[in-house]
């Protein structure tokens, strides 16, 4: 879908100055799009089945996350850059079509205590499919937790590789 | 004014350029994997999942590098045949890294990691209306898992379809037409008439379709040693394509895939027979390939 400005006869632009695309707990999507010739601004607001249209192909709407927060998104980009403040980052959990599932088990899990995890390590999380992620974390961490482990680095994940079918 | 076409790019959302780029990395993710080779049927419950282990474990004992790819998201069973349901999916420096058996089968299963006792579930925005995006969705979570998995240097990369003449088709064409199908049908009139409706919807594409397997061919008396016919005396049906093995009713194997041991081939039987004479004429077919 492209957006024309008819006065201009340009294209409309993502806007870049703030959040262009903002999600709603009821499946809506608010995306605003602005004419670079003459600033003027729309926003296109899609209803839950256009917005489960575009999640179901697993796509980011202008490189950003429909579902997932900025926040989340931040964390992913400086642990993929390297550039986050601390040596841990948290790890991006991405949207998951388990998500109610793995939430359950986690819950169950008792998961009390983050473990924090080295940037080798959330980098190596990244390269994995989203939808693994959350149940990969949880299961990963409880193994670090029962070995004395205090944080999550390559040797770690290179260990559970090997305890976990060779 | 301008139209669609008039304006480079697809309106700055990119949904094209990444799915071609995901698609990308699929081929570099597959691109040391040797032949890609899915086993489907029409049908549920004809032994799909257990001939696919069983296969893997031939070619093992072959020496060929093979890995199991569980593409039943819904009844996701190779986990359990392979003994592997208490596995974690660990982060290897270049993707998932998938579980081996101890004889060295990978084995990438969802049951794995979503155990039995949960139904798996895809989430929706559109309340009551996950039907409608579930295939979509599914299609979306296999691709992500293709991308992101390290598939490394496989001789074979087995595939465990999904029942359904249609779902055989939109695999086919989903995986590219490199990847071989092997059918597997019972011999009862009911399941060949399904395969044949399979049979004739890959002949549309260009996908190599090596043959049928007859599964429940008979059923294998270990007290007596013969195999006595299971179903009645049917005709096969002409499928256009070669019949690679039959393989007997043995309830030992049933037995072996439910405690997850993979070696069916510790036993001496007509079904292990055939297993191995389907290993070495699947061979045989993929080398002929161009
Ligand atoms: N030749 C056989 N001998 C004994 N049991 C078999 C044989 N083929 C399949 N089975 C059993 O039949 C059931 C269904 O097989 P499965 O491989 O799960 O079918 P599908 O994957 O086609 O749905 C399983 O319990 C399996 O152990
Ligand atoms: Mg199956
Ligand atoms: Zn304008």
């Amino acid at each position: 879908m492209k957006f024309l400005c008819v006065e201009c006869n340009e294209p409309m632009k993502l806007i870049k100055k703030e959040a262009a695309v903002v999600p709603s707990d009821k499946g809506s999507l608010t995306v605003r799009f602005e004419c670079p010739s003459c600033l003027y601004e729309i926003a296109m607001l899609t209803n839950p089945f256009e917005t489960q249209l575009v999640t179901s192909l697993g796509v980011r709407i202008g490189g950003q996350t429909v579902e997932g927060s900025t926040a989340k998104l931040e964390d992913s980009m400086q642990a993929l850059s390297g550039t986050a403040s601390a040596p841990q980052v948290s790890v991006n959990m991405g949207k998951c079509p388990f998500s109610k599932d793995i939430q359950k088990m986690i819950s169950a899990a008792g998961d009390a205590a983050a473990m924090p995890w080295t940037s080798q390590a959330a980098v190596r999380m990244e390269k994995m499919p989203e939808f693994v992620r959350p149940m990969a974390r949880s299961g990963i961490e409880k193994y670090a937790r029962d070995k004395g482990f205090s944080e999550i680095n390559e040797a770690v994940l290179d260990e559970a590789k090997n305890v976990f079918g060779m | 004014m301008k139209t669609y076409f008039d304006i480079a790019g697809d309106g700055g959302s990119q949904i094209v350029d990444q799915v071609v780029d995901i698609q990308e990395k699929i081929r570099h993710k597959l691109s040391r994997v040797k032949h890609r080779l899915a086993i489907a049927s029409g049908k549920g419950g004809v032994g799909k999942s257990t001939l696919a282990m069983q296969l893997a474990a031939a070619l093992r004992q072959r020496g060929k590098t093979v890995t199991l790819l569980d593409a039943d998201l819904n009844g996701p069973s190779l986990a359990h045949m392979a003994g592997l349901q208490e596995s974690l999916f660990i982060p290897g420096p270049a993707g998932l890294h998938v579980p081996k058996t101890k004889d060295g089968i990978g084995v990438l299963s969802l049951g794995s990691m979503v155990s039995e006792d949960q139904a798996i579930d895809f989430e929706s925005v559109a309340p009551s209306e996950s039907f409608t995006w579930r295939a979509t969705r599914e299609f979306t979570t296999f691709r992500d898992l293709l991308a992101g998995t390290d598939w490394g240097t496989l001789d074979y990369l087995v595939i465990d379809l999904p029942p359904g003449a249609h779902k055989c088709y939109e695999f086919a064409q989903f995986l590219g037409s490199e990847t071989a199908f092997v059918l597997v049908t019972l011999p009862s009139d009911v399941s060949q008439g399904v395969v044949r409706r399979s049979v004739s919807a890959l002949k549309k594409l260009k996908n190599p379709l090596l043959g049928y397997v007859e599964n429940m061919s008979g059923y294998y008396c270990a007290d007596c040693g013969k195999v006595k016919p299971l179903f009645p005396q049917n005709t096969r049906m002409n499928f256009d394509i070669p019949l690679l093995a039959s393989l007997p009713f043995d309830p030992r194997l049933a037995t072996l895939c439910d405690q997850g041991q993979p070696l069916a081939y510790l036993f001496d039987s007509p079904a292990a027979q055939a297993i191995h004479a389907l290993a070495e004429n699947i061979e045989k077919r993929m080398e002929a390939q161009p």
